[in-house]
């Protein structure tokens, strides 16, 4: 009640200033009033009366003053007061107060850096005007469940006008490919796109335009930094002209810097809306498209449906296994790093809890010795909503400055998280730490003082009085209920603990036998370089350009430490890759509604395999012989051959596929099996000449096998290259980085969680120590008189090891069936070994006993040389 | 009798209780009682009884209330609260405990 009166009178003072300031002075001037009244009535003259009185009271202006002083301060003095108090408290014990504090900022630091990661990457919404509406448009498989990347050219038309639905909907496709500009060839991200493709994404360019419908195979649009680049200043591009396959485009417009779509884009070109193949089954078109805004999504998606359902009735060879959808540009983009970026929030929370725990246990341990302090400040008046209230005060301090410090190490480890994470994490360049970043931190460390503080301070507010005054020494504890309680905190530590360990060792597991499994070609001592020339749709030409690149071969051959040199178009890793249905003669047809074979498709110039270390099984490579006007051949890999000729020779038979003529080539060679992907079983590969398919030959994989490092070779290499031909654009990189990007998201989840799991442990194992040394501690009364009555050290030793060994049993209980609980979640992202699997949790169980019960060792061995008498003569 | 002694600094706020423990009272008159009932030794500095009033109201140990006065003007009285009460029987004893420890201290030879 009184409490609720003086909350009024603040407020009052607060919002009603003026009729408290009305109060204050009629009371004011009642008293000096009364005065004057008495003085004149003892017969002094009223103005000598007032004078008189007004100096008794003392300068009327400053009194008010000093009652508003005390309005003001009680309104922030309890606060204030507990501040400052918390704060001397901490700073009379530094040690517990460093400790707390770093624990505290490593789990808020890598909480908030991992968050950062996780909103710039999945939460933020695209920078796009309306980034909802933009959509990729798919191929979907429901059989498989894939949804593939490209349209084919009569979807991709049906789609787009019998829908209804969209704005603007455009191709986009291109790579890395040979751009001139001014006398200078080299090679450019260039995509191809319709007209309407900016419109997508409602981007205007910084200077021009973008594109009108006539400026088709005319105009070109490029980005901010490529006309820096070439052009000086984004105006100084407009007007300019670039060249790309020999097509000459006038520069009409330039985007803003940061529009990068698709990621390396930095010259759109436009194509007919008019795709070039129209054949259903041919998946060519990667297609954006901006959904209208009366249409919903849910009228969108019902709008694919329907066409869907249309195409598969009306096209039953084509199109009855397959669906369009509309997936919007964010889930499409990040989709696929969800599972990897939320396994590492969830691990980065454990490690979070785990410092709460320890940070808590600190406080329990602080508790129990003041204890004293507390009853005395009750005795003296406080009760214990303010104790408790100061005791959540000095958590909060505690989680300011350990938030302050985790913001400290969030920056530089967002850093470090961005140079550590795949080149193929999208978005990397909108992770920040950021206004939403910070109010996360500060977020957290509220939550952690809470789940720190909150439990050690009801505990401590527990005290009871007299029996805390009266006991002597400073033994006293909070209380039977607050061991349990910190037992309880280590065997949960423990658990987190073991839970993270389990799932670093089997990420690390993985990631071995990622890194370990034969991939079927060399990667290390291999220098790739892109090469492009530019190319026209005449045969003829293509036939010269293939010769041309051809020629470079032997020209790299003569660099010192060049030991064979060969191209390729669709090296395993690479950027560009083909593939597709193909069909051996007498074996199956090109008819519709036939079911037949798949396999990659690449193209290989003499030499190839031995360059990448792939053995030749049977047969014979292929030599210069084997040109455009001879008959055409073909090399096939074991794995074709175990399933289409488990029991007669390849080698004679016919092939067929569709990668761009129907000519049938004759296999001559069988070769070893290989990977793309580290985590993928071989597939059936069709190998075929360079010469004999021209047309996909004006950009090559050139790959030089070297006997020295590679990477000190590319320099040579290149000025090489640029004298045999200026006209060719280079572009070169180690054949091993490639490989290195292809585990790079394996790698950066299982060193996160890795380290995550090593800092868990090393927290939980203090955990274990702080606790251990406080209860031995605790016990050495009881110890000492054990040992007096003729315990030896050995049987004090092993009472200590025995409560580390019920703490570790405990904590490797619990992480053993949540560990089993979450192995779910780690079911797609492990390789080589089961998501339980007992190897990995047998070590770890193992591992967090032994050092468990390490950690006891200090304590056991203090233990063991406790001088009884000494003891005895304390108590 | 000598000059007025001024207060003990924080001894004002066991006087006012004190005063309030007897009768409510405005600020005119605990100020007079006070110097009647100490026989006119302890003045109180008027200067600092309003600030003391106010602190302890907000502090819930007395409570004010507006009447009439004898003379006709409008007069701000206090009056001791129930948690006042106890506070002034703490302060009251924690007070005999000093003073006798200061006395046991300066009459030791």
């Amino acid at each position: 009640m009184r409490r609720l009166d003086a909350m009024r009178q603040r407020l009052r003072s607060v919002f009603r200033g003026t009729s408290v300031e009305r109060d204050l002075d009629e009371e004011l001037r009642f008293h000096v009033e009364s005065h004057i009244d008495e003085l004149v009535a003892r017969g002094t003259s009223r103005d000598r009366a007032r004078t008189i009185a007004l100096r008794r009271f003392g300068g009327v202006d400053q009194v008010k003053e000093s009652v508003r002083d005390t309005w003001r301060v009680r309104l922030l003095g309890d606060v204030a007061q507990d501040l400052k108090y918390g704060l001397r408290s901490l700073r009379h014990s530094p040690v517990f107060t460093v400790v707390a504090a770093l624990t505290l900022a490593l789990g808020i630091g890598a909480t908030t850096a991992i968050f950062s990661v996780v909103d710039g990457v999945l939460l933020k919404p695209l920078t796009y005007p309306t980034p909802d509406r933009i959509v990729r448009v798919l191929t979907h498989w429901p059989k498989t469940g894939h949804d593939g990347e490209n349209l084919s050219g009569a979807d991709f038309v049906d789609a787009r006008d019998r829908t209804g639905v969209f704005d603007a909907f455009s191709m986009v496709w291109g790579g890395e490919i040979s751009v001139r500009a001014g006398d200078r060839s080299e090679l450019v991200g260039t995509w191809f796109v319709n007209t309407s493709f900016f419109d997508v994404f409602g981007v205007q360019p910084v200077a021009g335009r973008t594109f009108r419908p006539d400026d088709v195979k005319k105009a070109a649009v490029v980005s901010n930094g490529y006309a820096m680049q070439h052009f000086g200043a984004a105006s100084g591009a407009v007007g300019r002209t670039i060249s790309v396959d020999t097509i000459t485009y006038d520069i009409v417009g330039v985007m803003p810097a940061g529009f990068h779509f698709p990621q390396l884009a930095d010259v759109w070109v436009p194509v007919p809306s008019q795709p070039d193949n129209m054949n259903r089954s041919a998946h060519n078109y990667p297609t954006v498209a901006r959904r209208r805004a009366d249409v919903s999504p849910q009228a969108l998606s019902a709008a694919m449906a329907t066409l869907s359902g249309q195409l598969a009735t009306t096209y039953k060879d084509t199109n009855s296994e397959k669906t369009l959808i509309a997936m919007p540009l964010q889930e499409r983009m990040v989709g696929s790093m969800r599972a990897t970026l939320y396994l590492l929030l969830g691990a980065v929370a454990i490690l979070f809890l785990i410092a709460c725990a320890n940070v808590a246990n600190l406080l329990l341990a602080r508790a129990s010795v003041r204890t004293r302090e507390i009853a005395l400040r009750s005795a003296l008046g406080a009760d214990r909503w303010r104790i408790l209230r100061q005791l959540v005060v000095e958590s909060l301090l505690l989680a300011a400055i350990g938030g302050a410090l985790g913001l400290l190490f969030a920056y530089v480890g967002t850093g470090a998280l961005i140079r550590l994470a795949p080149v193929s994490l999208p978005r990397l360049g909108e992770v920040a730490v950021d206004r939403g970043v910070l109010g996360f931190a500060a977020l957290t460390s509220v939550v952690a003082s809470l789940m720190f503080g909150l439990v050690p301070a009801w505990q401590a507010s527990r005290v009871d009085l007299r029996e805390r005054l009266t006991e002597g020494g400073t033994r006293g504890t909070v209380g039977g209920g607050s061991n349990a309680l910190r037992t309880g905190l280590a065997v949960a530590e423990i658990g987190l603990a073991v839970v993270l360990a389990i799932g670093g060792g089997l990420l690390f597991r993985s990631f071995m036998a990622l890194s370990t499994v034969t991939l079927g070609y060399r990667t290390s001592d291999v220098l790739v370089v892109q090469a492009n020339l530019p190319s026209t749709e005449d045969r003829a030409d293509q036939v010269r350009v293939v010769d041309r690149l051809a020629q470079l071969y032997p020209a790299i051959a003569t660099v010192p430490g060049v030991r064979s040199v060969a191209g390729a178009v669709g090296l395993p890793m690479g950027n560009s890759g083909s593939n597709g249905s193909y069909a051996v003669e007498g074996k199956h047809t090109f008819a519709p509604g036939q079911k037949l074979p798949y396999a990659n498709f690449r193209l290989a110039s003499p030499g190839y395999f031995e360059a990448v270390g792939v053995p030749l099984r049977r047969g014979r490579d292929f030599t210069t012989q084997d040109r455009y006007d001879a008959p055409f051949v073909v090399i096939v890999s074991e794995a074709l051959v175990r399933e289409i000729f488990p029991h007669e020779d390849p080698i004679g038979h016919r092939i067929q596929c569709g990668l761009d003529s129907m000519n049938y080539m004759t296999i001559v060679g069988v070769v070893g099996d290989i990977r793309d992907e580290p985590g993928t079983p071989p597939a059936h590969e069709l190998y075929m000449p360079i010469a004999q398919h021209p047309g996909r030959g004006s950009l090559q994989e050139i790959v030089v096998r070297t006997s020295v490092a590679p990477a000190t070779l590319i320099e040579t290499v290149r000025q090489r290259i640029q004298r045999a031909d200026p006209d060719v654009a280079t572009k070169l990189t180690t054949y091993e980085s490639h490989a290195a990007d292809a585990v790079a998201t394996p790698r950066f989840r299982t060193w996160l969680v890795s380290s995550f799991a090593g800092l868990a442990l090393l927290l939980a194992v203090a955990g274990v120590y702080g606790v251990l040394t406080y209860l031995t501690a605790q016990r050495t009364p009881e110890l000492g008189v054990r040992m007096a009555l003729g315990a030896g050290p050995a049987e004090v030793i092993w009472l200590v090891l025995g409560r580390a060994a019920i703490i570790a049993a405990g904590g490797l209980m619990i992480g053993l069936v949540l560990s089993l609980a979450a192995s779910r979640a780690l079911t797609t992202m492990v390789f080589g070994t089961e998501a339980v699997d007992p190897m990995t949790y047998v070590v770890v169980l193992g591992a967090v006993l032994a050092v468990t019960l390490a950690a006891a060792a200090v304590p056991a061995w203090r233990a063991s040389r406790i001088d009884p008498l000494s003891v005895l003569r304390e108590n | 009798m000598g000059k007025p002694t001024d207060l003990v600094q924080g001894t004002l706020d066991l006087l006012i209780l004190k005063t309030l423990s007897l009768q409510a009272a405005h600020g005119w008159a605990i100020a007079k009682r006070i110097e009647q009932m100490s026989s006119e030794v302890l003045q109180v500095q008027q200067g600092s009884l309003y600030p003391a009033l106010h602190r302890l109201e907000q502090q819930g140990w007395i409570s004010s209330e507006w009447t009439d006065s004898d003379t006709g003007r409008r007069a701000k009285v206090y009056s001791l609260t129930r948690a006042g009460r106890t506070h002034y029987t703490r302060e009251l004893e924690s007070w005999e405990r000093l003073s006798e420890a200061v006395n046991l201290v300066v009459r030791t030879v």
